[in-house]
């Protein structure tokens, strides 16, 4: 934390000496400043999008999460056709760009199924079926990561299938699960600016909106970076802490939660 | 499951003929061999022999490519009842322990009796309590295995296998990753059983152990059975040459 | 026992799998229905009117003057996306080298640099960091630089290979402006990665180059990188799959590339799942090809 605050002094410094280096460009800060009427109006306006943005990753997140297990399992499943579904699903899901996706949600439904999904609806939508794809990955390697004796004593004891997956294996995983599954969470805080293409009122969309009315894109991006900078960190510090306590409560087993940290949005 | 009867002279396991197959390594090759009830079998054997392979058959952790294997006249297949069956039936222990990380040392214990055997969660836990003062670790019931050295976790992993009162109990090594000072706890604990009356099939190279407890000692070689003989002929004079090297390899440390 | 049990684990790694379970039945009857329901809608209720022959013709045209095939829009935006993508992953491995050599050194300055860098990029959105790149990069930077001017003043045959190898000379100053972002943007997580790789060479590796008296250059190039290369391979190649992803958010600034003109088309012809299936199934071909590729050359070294 405090290596990043040596950073965030440096950049600062360091972004403006750059800009400056522009010359032809004359900054206007007056857009954003808090001492004028108009200014603070404004930064109203720029912030009034974080309900949106938080509020789509959080919908997304957990319908990814509930789709993602299932997937995992279809790709875990003795049955060869579940299997091939799975792998298939990963596979495209995964290489289909997020941008490509919120598209084709946000006009196609429309035409398939008849309903026009709101910007909303649309956006956890897209943002659910890519990131499906992931969580679909760290469940499957949550859950291959458990060591072979902990299925062979479950078997030698008798458990069935599902007792074992129930008692034995989904514990286990669930940990080592939850750090990508945080990671996973801060990363569709930041790919929620793509749903400002359809026109949601989240952070990126704001500020857009407001530069088509101000014409200052630097000061605004400028303010919308620090915006994210500051949402994202705050997000990342709360996983890493939730993260610090699970393995605290769970500091007497011999295995560390960071066994699939590597898995990640590839 | 018309097969289960119960004569008078029915062997607890029975192999026939057992081969088993790794991709083109052949690791078991027609294994013939018999435990009755109430005896100890030891095998031993070089690295690779099979030995655990074999073990792990019987209660179906591998399937075996041909030949029969009967535990109590009940023949191990693909049929998932029988399968259920023989695993109540028998226990496991296992070279590298295996308790269940997440679950304190009684959890581990009452699981399987509560979720197997539907015993009430009173009763799983008195069992539970049973068999952990009779392996001497009652006072660690609330502890999780980490806590735990690797001799009372290998303790506290018989006393699991035999919450499911098994009528025989599987030994894989238990002793293989024990550090030295720890391995005596554990052997006598098993020792112990053995004068209970439990039927045992134990893969170890402990053979001061094997001598004490064994009715019978298996030695195999290349994933055959190379010699069955009761303990104190084998010990006196192998009647095999691999047997006799494998002997004086092992005791001459 | 060993070499016995590492048969046993080579051998037994797919599994037993046990019968069907519910489980696989109930996800089975998901599948299904979900598939099912799709299919329904698409051909019962809406009649909704397959026509592939608009994506074909956009795909190639016949050359007015000359009769040739000649590639039309959409051909064009799939090889903007593949120009943006070979010259990004260049780009980006290059930066991600230096910066990430940076991120080991023992002076504070490169370490704070680089680490200022991936805070920075890792830690905003990629749309915002394309924004700010462009407007900063391709409306302030670029044209003082000159370089649309220099592409119309030079050569037809220099124009010539720059719209082979770039872009045509009235895109060029986007095609760069997009090309930057990409490759700094994907750079901040190959810093990060080349880190990681540089630290997982043991240091009595380091320690055994100083004996031999090679220079902390020497050092690097000779045994630190190598040895790092091969562990840095698999989530590199998951970075540049990311990043050909990413180079659809270009689009966004006016790159006329895969996606820029797929939604083109689609607002001028109404075909939103052709196009866009279309689409999204040649970026599925280009990234399984990139994993296949990898998942090769991991396998040779």
């Amino acid at each position: 934390m405090f290596s990043w605050f040596r950073s965030l002094a440096l950049l600062l410094p360091l972004s403006l000496l750059l800009s400056g280096c522009g010359g032809t460009y004359t900054w206007g800060w007056y857009v954003i400043s808090p001492n004028l009427e108009k200014g603070r109006e404004n930064l109203l306006f720029l912030v009034s999008g974080l309900g949106h943005t938080v509020a789509v990753a959080l919908c997304a997140i957990t319908l990814s999460v509930v789709v993602g297990l299932l997937v995992s399992l279809a790709v875990l499943s003795p049955n060869r056709f579940l299997r091939g579904f799975g792998r298939a699903y990963v596979e495209v899901l995964r290489s289909v760009p997020m941008l490509v996706m919120v598209l084709w949600v946000y006009y196609g439904l429309p035409i398939v199924f008849n309903l026009s999904p709101s910007a909303f609806t649309a956006g956890v939508l897209a943002l659910a079926l890519c990131d499906s794809a992931f969580q679909a990955e760290i469940f499957r390697a949550g859950i291959q990561s458990i060591d072979r004796g902990q299925h062979e004593a479950a078997d030698a004891l008798g458990l069935n299938y599902l007792d074992k997956f129930r008692y034995i294996i989904m514990p286990q995983a669930i940990l080592r699960v939850l750090p990508p599954l945080g990671n996973q969470f801060v990363y569709m805080l930041k790919t929620s600016s793509l749903l400002s293409v359809i026109g949601l009122t989240e952070l990126t969309r704001r500020a857009n909106e407001l530069i088509t009315t101000e014409y200052r894109p630097l000061e605004v991006y400028s303010f919308l970076v620090l915006e994210y900078l500051a949402l994202i960190l705050l997000a990342s510090w709360l996983v890493r802490r939730l993260e610090r306590r699970m393995s605290a409560r769970d500091g007497a087993r011999p295995y560390s939660a960071d066994a699939v940290g590597a898995a990640k949005p590839a | 499951m018309s097969t289960h009867t119960y004569e008078p002279h029915q062997p607890m396991v029975e192999l026939r003929n057992v081969n088993k197959q790794f991709g083109a390594f052949h690791a078991l090759k027609d294994i013939c061999f018999q435990v009755e009830r109430g005896e100890k079998v030891i095998v031993c054997g070089p690295s690779g022999s099979g030995k655990s392979t074999m073990i792990r058959c019987i209660n179906r952790l591998e399937k075996h490519d041909g030949g029969q294997i009967l535990v109590e006249g009940i023949e191990l297949n693909d049929e998932v009842r029988s399968l259920a069956a023989v695993r109540q039936e028998v226990g496991m222990v296992f070279q590298q322990f295996n308790l269940f990380p997440h679950m304190t040392v009684l959890e581990n214990l009452m699981l399987a009796p509560m979720r197997v055997r539907k015993t009430s969660k009173q009763e799983a836990r008195d069992v539970a309590m049973q068999y952990l003062r009779r392996v001497r670790i009652a006072e660690k019931a609330d502890r999780y295995p980490a806590q735990l050295s690797g001799g009372q976790q290998q303790r506290v992993a018989i006393a699991r296998a035999l919450c499911m009162k098994p009528k025989t109990l599987l030994f894989d090594e238990p002793t293989s990753a024990l550090d030295p000072e720890m391995i005596s706890e554990v052997l006598d604990v098993i020792a112990e059983l053995a004068r209970d009356g439990m039927t045992m099939i134990c893969v170890t190279h402990e053979m001061g152990f094997a001598r004490q407890v064994a009715d019978k000692m298996v030695f195999m070689d290349h994933g055959e059975i190379v010699e069955v003989a009761p303990t104190a002929e084998f010990f006196a004079a192998p009647s095999t040459e691999r047997a006799k090297l494998f002997l004086s390899q092992i005791l001459s440390h | 026992m060993t070499s016995m049990q590492g048969a046993t684990a080579a051998m037994t790694t797919k599994r037993s799998r046990p019968a069907l379970g519910w489980l696989d039945w109930l996800l089975l009857v998901m599948v299904a229905s979900a598939a099912s329901y799709t299919v329904s809608r698409v051909n019962t209720v809406l009649h909704y009117k397959w026509d592939w022959g608009v994506v074909a013709s956009y795909l190639l045209k016949t050359d007015p003057e000359t009769g040739h095939w000649v590639p039309n829009v959409l051909l064009e935006g799939l090889f903007t996306t593949i120009r943006l993508s070979v010259w990004g992953i260049l780009l980006a491995a290059l930066v991600g080298l230096v910066m990430g050599m940076a991120r080991c050194s023992d002076r504070l300055f490169p370490r704070l640099v680089s680490g200022a860098y991936v805070l920075l990029v890792r830690n905003v959105p990629p749309l915002v960091f394309v924004f700010i790149v462009v407007f900063f990069v391709g409306s302030q930077v670029l044209p003082m630089l000159g370089l649309s001017s220099a592409m119309d003043r030079a050569s037809p045959t220099v124009q010539y290979w720059v719209s082979i190898f770039f872009a045509p000379a009235q895109q060029i100053e986007n095609f760069v402006a997009g090309l930057v972002c990409l490759a700094f943007f994907t750079g901040a997580y190959v810093t990060e990665i080349v880190r990681a790789g540089i630290q997982s060479v043991p240091t009595s590796q380091i320690e055994a180059g100083r004996s031999l008296g090679l220079s902390r250059l020497q050092i690097m190039r000779l045994i630190v990188l190598p040895q790092a290369l091969r562990n840095v391979l698999p989530p590199l190649a998951g970075q540049f799959i990311q990043m050909i992803k990413d180079s659809s958010l270009v689009s966004l600034v006016s790159v006329q590339e895969l996606t820029f003109v797929a939604q083109e088309i689609q607002v001028s012809t109404q075909k939103v799942f052709e196009v866009l299936l279309f689409a999204g199934g040649l970026y599925f071909i280009i990234c399984y090809s990139l994993s296949l590729l990898f998942a090769f050359l991991e396998h040779r070294s």
